[in-house]
């Protein structure tokens, strides 16, 4: 007896395991062609489809872009809901554990221009992505690069508004959430992508800090009190310049050095954007 | 910011047309303004800090009104019922609990069964697609053509 095919894809191997649920390499069937099958895995009954799963699909329809992975459509199978993505085999954080090389400036500027291009749509659209790390970004054959997993983000008003400050990795999380604010922008978003950027150069990540307060004092050295620290003290970023400039100095060009520091601003509010960073002059 | 013009843009472009939206059911225009009505109702007693919930839930029950048919006055509840639920999941930090929807909102009138089985009906009529721009955000937008960053100000203006 035969059977009917239930799925359009056939699941191959697990690649992965999303927020949400395992992620599968799969083919669609009767063709060579790979996609990434994501499993939503409902194990809170009382909230019925898991909230980042629904953010992360409703984002991802709104936001089509080069840079960000495209989502291709969400399947219902008995019950369980799969969300059909392309397929990516490598992302950033592989790529360079892999090649243990300096990148050449031509690829750290391609690197970086897709991640501000990709980054920059979804802010386009009043969307943070909150979870913005080399794991995150992953790269197509052809070396572009394509933002992933928006399971932690979401849209965000004109107005700074409250959130729940225990978002992003603790190495790429922004110092006005270390120090605990509840109200944040996009540029939390710009901070992730400074460290990237230095981590691009120096193969390996910036502030690796054990806990938050480690973390803290990495970037702000002599912190006193969590309660006062004033990130827009201008001597602190003078400070914080210092510390920078002495890891990087003779890796990358005056311009890339310029943009890390523009991107790693303590002062959300003088962080640089993303359509800014794509007019800098690192670029040309 | 620098995106106001992007964002401008953006939000003419994902532009839904709402109107008509009972065109195809036998639901009466009174049935719905009540439906409203008692969302108002329900966001004032759960004390949501968070309009952006009311404005997604009232915007997701019209457009997925738009893209379906054939339903009645009595089916209405349960599409607003679980508009909320869905709104609240991605609006709120933390959000409503479906058991919180079926005691404290509805009543026990639906089973926590029936809330998730219209929610899958919803999320696939739209496609997912449920982040479009509510009119709240048309708003905000205006809001901030005439009055800038400052928050106090449009009260400000009103008081005077």
């Amino acid at each position: 007896m035969s059977q009917i095919p239930l799925s359009k894809y056939h699941l191959l191997t697990k690649i992965g395991q999303g927020l949400y649920g395992d992620v599968y390499k799969a083919n669609i069937l009767g063709t060579d062609q790979y996609v990434a099958v994501k499993k939503i895995r409902i194990y809170d009954v009382s909230v019925g489809v898991p909230i980042t799963a629904l953010r992360e699909t409703s984002l991802l329809q709104r936001i089509q872009h080069q840079n960000v992975v495209k989502i291709l459509e969400v399947e219902k199978i008995h019950g369980q809901i799969r969300v059909v993505m392309e397929y990516l085999k490598l992302d950033l954080q592989q790529y360079l554990n892999e090649n243990k090389d300096r990148l050449s400036v031509e690829l750290l500027k391609k690197f970086m221009h897709d991640i501000l291009s990709g980054v920059g749509a979804c802010h386009r659209l009043n969307c943070i992505h909150r979870d913005i790390q080399p794991k995150n970004i992953l790269i197509q054959d052809d070396g572009t690069l394509k933002i992933g997993d928006f399971g932690s983000a979401r849209v965000f008003q004109k107005f700074p508004q409250f959130f729940t400050s225990d978002v992003c990795d603790l190495w790429y999380r922004a110092p006005e959430l270390l120090l605990g604010s509840n109200y944040y922008t996009i540029a939390i978003d710009m901070w992730a992508i400074g460290c990237v950027f230095a981590e691009l150069i120096l193969k390996q990540p910036l502030f690796q800090g054990e806990n938050e307060i480690h973390q803290v004092k990495l970037i702000i050295p002599n912190v006193q009190s969590f309660q006062t620290v004033n990130l827009n003290d201008p001597n602190l970023q003078i400070q914080f310049n210092g510390i920078i400039t002495n890891k990087l100095q003779n890796l990358i060009n005056q311009d890339g050095l310029d943009l890390i520091l523009k991107l790693l601003k303590l002062d959300p509010e003088q962080r640089i954007s993303c359509s800014q960073s794509l007019q800098h002059s690192f670029f040309r | 910011n620098c995106y106001n013009k992007e964002l401008f843009d953006s939000l003419i472009n994902d532009q839904i047309d709402l109107g008509n939206c009972l065109l195809n059911h036998q639901i009466r225009d009174w049935v719905r303004g009540k439906m409203v009505d008692w969302m108002i109702q329900v966001f004032a007693s759960i004390q949501s800090k968070n309009e952006t919930t009311f404005f997604r839930a009232v915007n997701l029950m019209d457009v997925f009104l738009k893209n379906s048919q054939n339903y009645t006055d009595q089916d209405l509840y349960l599409i607003g019922v679980t508009c909320i639920f869905i709104a609240s999941k991605i609006e709120d930090i933390n959000c409503l609990k479906i058991k919180t929807i079926t005691e404290n909102l509805s009543h026990n009138k639906f089973s926590q069964y029936q809330i998730k089985q219209m929610e899958s009906i919803i999320l696939q009529t739209l496609n997912y697609d449920i982040n479009f721009p509510t009119v709240y955000d048309y708003l905000q937008y205006l809001r901030y053509q005439l009055f800038g960053l400052s928050e106090n100000q449009s009260v400000i203006v009103i008081n005077e």
